[in-house]
């Protein structure tokens, strides 16, 4: 793998170069914190690039601020799961691919609040960018295992009340900050519906009851969406573990429909498409 | 208030002793604020049935003595209650939690990257409203108490108080945290914070990367609005209160659609300028106790004492 | 631990809803006249106009309403815009029906200041509520020696004018100088045609000695206040009725903030001097 520093500054180089030869108003990136560690940023010269880094506590999904910035022509770096996000966004006619300049590069995972290489990177099968204007050449992270498809698959084999004491332990951490929809590049509704309160779909009372609601609804949003950056885990400040209710619902897509969720552009939404064969054992027997 | 010297092993028994009348209650928990025991974060105001207008409330009465809070964290008690306790209309329901409630801090022996306790003017060997405070000595505590039932209960115990004028404590700079660092221009944004309020390019700045979610104030010590929201089940039902955040859309936005803090940028004008100018404008208390929660656990890593920084420098 | 009501900002009074009318022509305001059902709740409430309440309907929610009764009345009234999911509510209760109210809350329109003065009332839509409890209000108290009253009201339509019948009493006033006009002319109307603003800016009202209280939505208020500060008013001459989103309506939950002024405890009126140098979150 690349070492840090030098693919910081390779990719101060290529966001210099999106500066001066692509047009770009602004680069979205990372760079340091008072605490020492990387955190999101918007450049808006190359003058100002000179502060950009890439480390492994580059957690946040960039993807996140290009929609937000979708009516400005910007740079911003990509590994695989951005990337992805980007694919999924245009996919879904939210980004303009003119409006990017996409400088990819490989990724070398990130850490999570436990000081950990996260679980959605240990888990990771695409490291490497699937769209881009820029590269940096190398090798990234390579997983020979999926152990967060271990763990379903583990949770899946145990019985109901293990599973459920399992789930109701987790969301009962949750404190519905949201963190986990502000941070997610999929999650751009104008109005998320807990955010309505005529009529009032979920009581804002951060219980249990409420807040699997609250987690089930919006993983449910995601279905064939996700890439798995695991963005949104690593945004809780409770340590909800969202990764195992992610791989569970990534796995029943892929598993069902053959899809994986930002892997091509063009690609239809696994449940935007109907094909004559898709499965349909949930629609019940007939008759019944 | 008055000092007691006492061992490590006399805490214990001592502990033992008083929980006889009041239930103890060790806090080892510094992620979450203390703010949540003294206002939870959802907490019933009323119960009703649909058919009467009649309605009953009830408070819990349990005293409650917790112990092991960080002295930023115990400073909660005194922001909350300018708020909850202020006139014409106290509130009940904190002003009963507060009663029930004996807090006792420890010094702080250590800064983590995020911590701003002594850069907003306090300390963290501070007493900031708690109870009582442990020291930390070699054969146990020093623990200065300002409470009348507290210091005669140690006193029954067997243990002989010093007086002490106030809580300047000879231990400001012994077995506490200690550091020589600049402190933050919260003056400036007290005295002048108004005049950020048009510079858009200030806050377009702060917010470039800020996702709208709800930690910073949720985690916030000092952070207190909160929803009102009725819950039915059939004919009878709650009426309960939650926090709730200025981060979010719903907080202002009224019936008609209208939304005075249409975009995050107002919102963190708002979250700021309430801590550090309105606050003091008030109260003369700014609305922070430096423990760092927001920045530390800011999903876009937002430190706000960068914010403070920036926001002071562009003040007139 | 019981608590007891009196000191619970949070618990409602009990309330019988006794009579209740269509306002408007759109139906979409009603107005409701309340009694307070138990007699120390009676002997508690006083109020002045200005003030609001918050009308509770458990199940529902809450929602501030400002009094639109004068004090002397032996009902609390209040007009309700159906917009939100409270509203909806309040919309479909019927005489006989129980609800609940919390208050009075708020400040009051300036009355000492209004003292010797000459009025001016300027108001658009279904913001009139508490300025027809003003008017009522100082018409009754003749200790205020008001010299004189000018009334600016407009509505979209003549069928959105908030009571109409008070408006023909107050027109048979000689101390009542009144304008009510509609925004466009319409069959039927005889009366002024033209948004409030311009009619202020036509009109002869003059600063002397006066106090002008202007409500109404955040745009006519915005274009007014030029009108007014050309007409040589001063900042501590104009007052305002604000509007926010309110829970609490105590001062504690938050959200109802100008700088560090609460709409709902240090509010609903402030003078133009008030809010000059704050955030315009209105």
């Amino acid at each position: 793998m690349i070492p840090i520093d030098t693919l910081t500054e390779q990719l101060k180089e290529l966001a210099k170069k999106a500066f001066s030869a692509d047009g770009i108003e602004l680069l979205i990136g990372y760079q340091k914190g008072e605490d020492g560690k990387s955190k999101p940023a918007v450049f808006r010269s190359s003058e100002e690039v000179e502060k950009l880094v890439w480390d492994n506590q580059s957690g946040f999904n960039l993807a996140n601020l290009a929609h937000r910035f979708r009516d400005k022509k910007v740079g911003i770096l990509a590994q695989g799961c951005i990337s992805r996000s980007l694919v999924v966004l245009l996919n879904e006619g939210q980004l303009n691919r003119n409006q990017l300049v996409i400088i990819g590069f490989p990724c070398q995972g990130v850490l999570g609040r436990d000081g950990q290489l996260h679980s959605a990177c240990t888990s990771c099968q695409y490291p490497d960018p699937i769209v881009k204007d820029y590269q940096v050449e190398g090798t990234g992270i390579s997983n020979q295992k999926d152990p967060l498809l271990e763990l379903v698959n583990n949770i899946e084999s145990q019985s109901m009340e293990e599973k459920y004491a399992f789930f109701a332990k987790e969301m009962s951490k949750c404190i519905r900050c949201y963190a986990c929809r502000q941070s997610c590049p999929m999650c751009y509704c104008d109005v998320c519906f807990v955010d309505i309160n005529k009529p009032l779909w979920l009581a804002r009372t951060p219980d249990q009851q409420n807040n699997s609601v609250w987690n089930l609804t919006r993983i449910n949003h995601l279905t064939g969406r996700c890439v798995a950056c695991g963005a949104c885990d690593r945004a809780c400040p409770e340590n909800v573990n969202l990764m195992y209710l992610i791989a569970k619902m990534n796995k029943e897509v892929k598993e069902l429909f053959g899809y994986s969720a930002g892997l091509h552009l063009g690609d239809k939404p696994a449940l935007n498409t109907f094909q004559p064969n898709d499965p349909d054992f949930f629609w019940g027997k007939e008759g019944a | 208030m008055k000092l007691f010297t006492i061992t490590q092993q006399d805490w214990n028994r001592f502990l033992q002793t008083i929980s006889e009348f009041v239930s103890v209650v060790a806090v080892e928990d510094h992620a979450h604020p203390f703010k949540e025991k003294l206002y939870p974060p959802h907490d019933t105001l009323f119960f009703y049935r649909k058919d009467t207008p009649k309605e009953k409330a009830s408070i819990q009465e349990k005293k409650t003595l917790y112990y092991g809070i960080k002295p930023c964290d115990a400073k909660t008690g005194k922001l909350l209650a300018l708020n909850f306790l202020s006139d014409p209309h106290p509130d009940p329901y904190f002003k009963a939690m507060t009663e029930n409630t004996i807090v006792i801090s420890t010094a702080c022996d250590h800064f983590d990257p995020y911590c701003f306790c002594d850069q907003i003017g306090d300390s963290p060997s501070a007493l900031n409203g708690a109870d009582g405070i442990l020291y930390t000595i070699t054969s146990g505590y020093h623990l200065l108490v300002n409470h009348t039932w507290l210091s005669q209960q140690l006193q029954q115990f067997g243990l002989t108080p010093t007086e002490v004028e106030n809580e300047k404590s000879p231990f400001d700079k012994g077995n506490v945290a200690y550091r020589e660092i600049e402190p933050l221009p919260i003056q400036v944004l007290r005295e002048k914070g108004l005049s950020t309020i048009l510079n858009t390019a200030l806050w377009e700045k702060v917010t470039a990367t800020c996702l709208a979610c709800g930690v910073c104030t949720f985690l916030c010590p000092a952070c207190y609005c909160f929803d009102i929201q009725d819950l039915s089940y059939g004919r009878v039902g709650k009426r309960e209160r939650t926090y709730d955040s200025c981060m979010f859309t719903l907080y202002t936005s009224e019936a008609s659609g209208h939304n005075p803090r249409p975009s995050i940028k107002e919102r963190w004008r708002q979250r700021l300028l309430h801590k550090f100018t309105y606050y003091p404008m008030q109260y003369n208390e700014i609305g922070c106790t430096g423990c760092g929660r927001c920045s530390r656990e800011c999903p876009s890593k937002i430190d706000i004492r960068e914010v403070i920084r920036d926001a002071a420098q562009s003040c007139e | 631990m019981p608590l007891n009501p009196v000191n619970n900002p949070y618990l409602t009074m009990p309330v019988r809803i006794v009579k209740v009318s269509f306002e408007s022509e759109d139906r979409s305001l009603k107005t409701l006249e309340l009694q307070l059902i138990n007699e120390q709740d009676r002997s508690q409430f006083h109020y002045l106009p200005g003030q609001f309440i918050e009308f509770s309907i458990p199940g529902k929610g809450e929602s501030p309403f400002g009094i639109a009764s004068s004090p002397s009345e032996d009902v609390i009234r209040v007009t309700v815009n159906r917009t939100g999911y409270v509203t909806e509510s309040i919309h479909q209760l019927e005489e006989g029906d129980f609800a609940g109210i919390r208050g009075p809350f708020g400040n009051t329109y300036p009355l000492d200041l209004m003292k010797q003065k000459r009025v001016i009332i300027i108001s658009g839509g279904f913001a009139f509520t508490t300025l027809s409890s003003l008017l009522d209000y100082l018409l009754e108290h003749e200790e205020y020696n008001i010299t004189g009253y000018d009334l600016i009201y407009g509505a979209r339509n003549p069928g959105m004018l908030l009571y109409k019948d008070k408006i023909e009493c107050w027109k048979q006033q000689s101390k009542i100088k009144s304008i009510i006009t509609i925004d466009r002319e319409t069959p039927g109307w005889t009366g002024t045609t033209g948004f409030v603003p311009t009619i202020v800016e036509q009109s002869d009202i003059r600063p002397d000695q006066a106090i002008a209280v202007i409500c109404g939505p955040p745009i006519m208020i915005k274009l007014t206040l030029p009108k007014l500060l050309d007409k040589g008013f001063q900042k501590d001459q104009i007052f305002t009725s604000l509007e926010r989103r309110m829970k609490c309506g105590i001062g504690k939950c938050g959200r109802c903030n100008i700088g560090p002024n609460y709409v709902c405890k240090d509010g609903p009126v402030f003078s133009l001097q008030q809010l000059e140098g704050l955030p315009a979150e209105y």
